[in-house]
């Protein structure tokens, strides 16, 4: 299986956002993880079932 | 680039090289010293690179950007909402539409820099697919991405 990398995300709104983001959820099947940059201090909340 | 509330022209460099033979002999610093004088004599007030020794150029006078953390996330944490029904992929054909998006947002986020088109040749000229959300005919946020193999890491 691969990764998804992503080089750039950009948006404008939050509704852009979350169907960006719900693009990326539903590549589960076929990509292994989202391997993605940012300077987003706080991206972290966005995420869900994470691990540590 | 956009600095604070205001447009205006910074200086770049984009790579230095020193010769193999000629290191540890200061070369590099004369490169940058040269880049600054050279943009401060245009009576321009920012200069930006990209750099691979932080500390060496703290000393020169940079300051840091705003740090930047990488993630490395399973697709099924990221959140899912009710539609992607506004997706679809970009090509060549919506760089004009790509290249509003990005300034649009460059224009309100201080510290992006502006993109040319020339730029924008490089993003269609490699293996990147591009996914945008596009509302009312405009494209309001979109995606650059590749596929790569995984390569796991055994701590």
């Amino acid at each position: 299986m691969n990764d998804l990398v992503v080089k750039k995300f950009i948006y404008e709104s939050r509704e852009a956002l979350m169907e960006l983001m719900t693009f990326l959820h539903t590549q589960l099947d076929q990509v292994n993880d989202v391997i993605l940059n940012t300077q987003e201090e706080y991206f972290h909340y966005l995420l869900k079932g994470i691990l540590f | 680039m956009k600095l604070l509330s205001t447009k205006t022209v910074g200086g770049g460099v984009g790579l230095v090289a020193v010769d193999l033979l000629h290191k540890k002999e200061k070369v590099c610093k004369e490169l940058i010293t040269y880049f600054l004088k050279h943009y401060r004599k245009k009576g321009i007030s920012i200069a930006l690179l990209y750099p691979f020794r932080p500390d060496f150029y703290k000393k020169m006078g940079f300051g840091y950007g705003t740090k930047v953390n990488q993630y490395r996330i399973k697709p099924e944490s990221l959140p899912k909402g009710d539609s992607k029904k506004n997706t679809r992929f970009l090509d060549e054909d919506d760089r004009e539409a790509l290249l509003e998006c990005y300034n649009r947002l460059m224009d309100r986020t201080s510290g992006m820099i502006e993109k040319s088109d020339f730029a924008l040749q490089r993003i269609f000229d490699q293996k990147n697919r591009i996914v945008a959300y596009e509302k009312d005919g405009k494209v309001r946020g979109y995606i650059i991405f590749t596929f790569q193999p995984t390569k796991r890491i055994i701590f």
